[in-house]
């Protein structure tokens, strides 16, 4: 197939440069097909005639390690050409994503506790704050989502949207 | 009853007025999450899905299968207009009918691709008709061999077809088969990497993966530019292409359907895959190539019939055999599931009414889209003026809610912001999410039929190869595996 | 300016409504069950289980006021859904419809991550399935003797589907196995359709299946060669049970439904007497018997007894057949 077509969020085109984002990548897949082959041999790979649990496993984490090692190879004897470290690691970019990241785990942890209404509303002044609104805005965008999504879901999807110790 | 007399009873199924209302909704549904970014047709699908818990089983399938051709049909307007997809199957649209618009010529393109879409999808509805009720006479004739043999298939069409270099898809699609193992055993119920999390015996779900994948990435991906989408500002005023782009593109979107109608009916294949190759096969065979990419109507006509071509053939699949070639009909067995249907070979005997009745709707959905896309395109266009900054939070809202409400569970979220991080650390390492996706589908099917041929065979491979099917799929399979390190080896030899 | 103003004030004003309303919806919390109950079933749609559950909760919905849906999670013989049941919140918005057979037969044959007698609070018992020993209609074997002689000729040629692997149809078969020193092959399948459709494609030889076959049989396409209840089915009268044939084999699964331990006995309670009513609905109980599936009612307590009783049964005889050595999960 044609390659020279950039897709609009590929920044660069990772056939023609490999930079280290694949060998870290590489080292990532690498530790996965341990994990998954120690673990297939635990489960039993069984025999040919009777398949165990960790069969598929085994094969699968045996060719994932082969395919990194190729993807290894490839960028080692491609290492004298320039490597796109800027583009790569352009902290500036990611301090949103960074950000958003964080505050979806956050939430994930308080939703629990606090139920649905007043998670999702910090979330959304988070998440509009980002997007450098006026304080008032902000707020009053952030309360209108939240009790209508609320509303949408809740009552008119039937959805138990989780509630707090707050009951709400 | 032969597929004529077939498609009559489906009609007269499909317009009862309460049908007629959920082809409605379903194709607007469709065509509004098309057009956002972001939000994808497994997310709506989800959201969506316990609603129609109440509904008869034919309104429920008929209106969640309207968002998801919708979804074709609606991807390409954002495609055009922003440069963003608004789904993953109109990617490729952005190349050439950005462009386009940018040469004020946004309404050729919305045109053309409305009307590509409308054929190609009739056409796929066509083959869909007409093959079905045949196929699913001979689907008795699949076994676990076949079954096998056939998604082994559709792993190497994944592999072979994925965009950028196929060794990361690899990557990416063993990675999708080592993630649908995690769960009980399907057939001993040992636990497989679980680590004892009680959420995690029943595996990891299929839309919780999908949506961080696509859905919360594409926003984590779209974080940096939170500014208002740079909508190309011109007056959409002639949606109907000239006579010369009617020339130009008419083969593009007869090649663009016959790719995706076939590409649709493997499994692995569908939508996405389809618009690929289409656009590939496109540059190949155009005269001048290097018109492709600043504005070149083929490039639009074809992907974009690709994609509903394939969406209305992976039917076929899924209907007769049971298998969900891609990722939003994993989501809608479960639809089909919940109203007690199972798709597969019984299927049209079964519930004459609710195939037949799915493919009139189909056939009516296709009329209602191209009314709702090209009337309304400044509608959509209004939808587009909302900006990122408010966009993208309740893009990720709906997520959020989307995902808890599979299972009213809060760990899908998590599983959903996971796989969120993860889709976007590999499109930052130019790895594509797709093949991890449709491996994932695939792979229970793949490991359960593999184990289930080899207790039949007690251990020997012959049963792959001894019976026509199977064999048939296992040749067509590996010559696919062995062309690219085929023309790799060549490449070498004559470099070195 | 005005005009904006205005806007907000409109604004502010439908949120105030909105938050009235969302939260005088949330104090007015009805008693339970105040929305829909979702019913686990770990076999695919359209085996006799999920047909018969479905019926149940058809009933139970009429007694309860609110929606019961069904949600299939097929897979490992049925113990994907009672594991996945343990996962969901324990609000008693979530049940599972299982044979007896999952929680005291396949833990046996199978290490599973629950305690089969420990995690689960029965509900009710509701159903005797018939279960039945089918092949092809165009197959030579005119009785279960013909297969097993033939089986004994030709053996590991002889393949067979159930629904899964320790399930009772499977058992059944290991018990003639075991007995006639034979060598069958297993081929397990996530429900009954699944395992009767390889068995219609000619994928297996036979198949040991739960009512799902009762179609089949009637429109000619499969022959019925033994059936497993204690006595003789009404609808097949000219079909030995396996017991008659010399197996020591009679079923011993029964359709209940389960939630997990530790719900609050007041909802508990009140599940109990309402699945107990539903129960006897007149248009619940003519769809078990054209499925051919024999009433029975078991409250609460007697089903919890009922397995407790069986499972130490099975276990002894799993362990005299030479199947097993130990139970392969702790009970409790």
């Amino acid at each position: 197939m044609n390659g020279t077509i950039t897709l609009p969020f590929f920044k660069a085109d990772h056939r023609e440069i490999m930079d280290i984002r694949d060998i870290i990548s590489g080292i990532v897949c690498l530790f996965i097909s341990v994990f998954v082959f120690t673990t297939s041999l635990r489960l039993g790979v069984g025999a040919l005639h009777d398949p165990g649990p960790g069969f598929i496993l085994f094969w699968a984490s045996i060719l994932l390690a082969i395919c990194t090692g190729i993807l290894f190879g490839i960028s080692l004897l491609k290492k004298t050409e320039p490597v796109l470290r800027s583009n790569a690691w352009n902290g500036a970019d990611r301090r949103n994503a960074i950000i958003v990241m964080a505050a979806l785990i956050v939430y994930w942890l308080v939703v629990p506790k606090f139920g649905y209404l007043i998670s999702t509303f910090a979330l959304m002044l988070v998440l509009f704050g980002l997007g450098r609104m006026k304080p008032w805005m902000m707020i009053l965008g952030s309360l209108i989502i939240v009790l209508l999504s609320y509303y949408l879901f809740d009552h008119l999807l039937q959805t138990p949207l989780p509630r707090g110790v707050l009951r709400f | 009853m032969d597929a004529l007399s077939g498609l009559l009873y489906g009609l007269s199924v499909a317009v009862r007025p309460e049908n007629l209302f959920f082809v409605f909704v379903g194709c607007f549904l469709g065509t509004l999450i098309g057009v956002l970014p972001g939000i994808g047709p497994v997310g709506a699908i989800s959201i969506l899905l316990p609603m129609t818990f109440q509904l008869a089983p034919s309104g429920a399938i008929i209106m969640l299968a309207g968002i998801y051709y919708g979804v074709m049909y609606g991807g390409s307007t954002t495609s055009i207009l922003v440069n963003v997809p608004g789904e993953t199957a109109s990617v490729v649209t952005c190349l050439d009918g950005y462009q386009m618009a940018r040469q004020g010529r946004a309404g050729p393109a919305l045109g053309i691709a409305a009307f590509g879409s409308f054929f190609a999808g009739t056409i796929g509805l066509v083959g869909l008709q007409i093959m079905a009720n045949p196929l699913s006479r001979i689907a008795l004739k699949f076994g676990p061999p076949e079954y096998f043999a056939l998604i082994t298939l559709g792993f190497s069409l994944i592999t072979y077809l994925s965009y950028g270099s196929k060794l990361k898809a690899c990557v990416m699609a063993l990675l999708g088969l080592i993630l649908s193992g995690v769960g009980l055993d399907p057939i001993t119920s040992q636990e497989r990497m679980t680590f004892g999390i009680l959420n995690l015996f029943e595996g990891i779900g299929v839309a919780p993966l999908a949506m961080g994948l696509f859905g919360v990435a594409e926003v984590f991906n779209n974080l940096e530019a939170l500014s208002s989408g740079n909508i190309v500002k011109v007056r959409i005023t002639k949606l109907f292409p000239s006579k010369l782009d009617w020339m130009q593109a008419k083969w593009a979107m007869v090649r663009g359907t016959a790719i995706g109608s076939l590409l649709g009916i493997l499994p692995g294949g569908g939508p996405v895959l389809a618009t690929f190759v289409a656009y590939g096969v496109e540059k190949r065979v155009a005269k001048n190539p290097e018109r492709f990419g600043k504005g070149a109507i083929e490039g639009v006509a074809s992907p974009e019939s690709a994609n509903n071509a394939a969406a209305s053939t992976s039917f076929i699949p899924f209907l007769t055999l049971g298998i969900p070639p891609n990722v939003v009909l994993a989501v809608l067995l479960g639809a089909f599931m919940v109203h007690g249907i199972v798709p597969g070979p019984l299927l049209i005997k079964d519930h004459p009414d609710l195939f037949w009745g799915l493919v009139g709707s189909m056939y009516i959905g296709n009329v209602v889209l191209v009314i709702l896309n090209l009337p309304l395109i400044p509608l959509w266009v209004q939808v587009l003026r909302i900006p990122g900054k408010i966009l993208y939070p309740l893009v990720l809202l709906f997520c959020l809610v989307g995902a808890f409400s599979i299972n009213n569970n809060v760990f899908d979220i998590l599983v959903m912001i996971i796989f969120g991080m993860v889709g976007y650390l590999c499109r930052q390492n130019g790895y594509e999410g797709a093949p991890l996706i449709l491996s994932f589908v695939l792979g229970p099917m793949f490991e359960v039929n593999f184990r289930r041929s080899l207790l039949m065979s007690q251990g020997s491979f012959s049963i792959f190869f001894t019976r026509p099917i199977a064999l048939g799929a296992m040749i067509f399979s590996l010559g696919l595996a062995m062309f690219p390190i085929y023309k790799l080896l060549g490449k070498r030899s004559k470099g070195l | 300016m005005m005009k904006k103003s205005a806007g907000l004030v409109l604004v502010i004003a439908g949120g105030l409504w909105l938050s009235f309303h969302v939260i005088g919806g949330s104090q007015a919390m009805a008693a339970y069950p105040e929305r829909p109950i979702t019913l686990l079933v770990g076999f695919a749609p359209g085996g006799s289980m999920d047909l018969s559950a479905r019926s149940l909760a058809k009933a139970v919905e009429k007694v309860l006021g609110q929606p019961v849906v069904i949600e299939n999670k097929p897979g490992g013989t049925g113990t994907v859904a009672l594991a996945s049941l343990l996962a969901q919140n324990n609000d008693g918005y979530t049940l599972c419809a299982t044979p007896s057979s999952v929680l005291i037969r396949v833990p046996q044959m199978q290490k599973v991550p629950f305690k089969p007698l420990k995690n689960f609070r029965p509900i009710i018992g509701f159903a005797e399935p018939p279960l039945g020993i089918v092949v092809q209609n165009d197959a030579p074997w005119k009785t279960l003797k013909d297969l097993v002689a033939d089986a004994l000729s030709h053996p590991g040629k002889i393949k067979y589907a159930t629904t899964g692997v320790g399930s009772t149809t499977h058992a059944a078969v290991e018990e003639i196995a075991v007995k006639e020193k034979a060598h069958m092959i297993h081929v397990p399948f996530k429900g009954g359709t699944e395992a009767l459709t390889a068995l219609l494609g000619v994928h297996v030889e036979f198949g040991a299946l739960t009512s799902e076959f009762i179609p089949s049989v009637k429109a000619g396409q499969t022959r019925l060669l033994a059936t497993m209840g204690d006595k003789r089915s009404p609808k097949f009268a000219g079909v030995p049970t396996l017991k008659e044939l010399g197996y020591d084999f009679v079923n011993d699964a029964v359709f209940g439904i389960v939630c997990p331990s530790g719900l609050s006995p007041d909802i508990v309670k009140q599940l109990e007497a309402a699945f107990a009513k539903a129960a006897k609905n007149e248009q619940h109980l003519a769809i078990l018997d054209n499925l051919d599936l024999v009433p029975l009612y078991y409250d609460g307590k007697q089903f919890e007894d009922f397995l407790k009783v069986n499972w130490k049964k099975i276990n002894a005889h799993l362990i005299a057949t030479g199947l097993i050595k130990e139970a392969a999960t702790s009970p409790e």
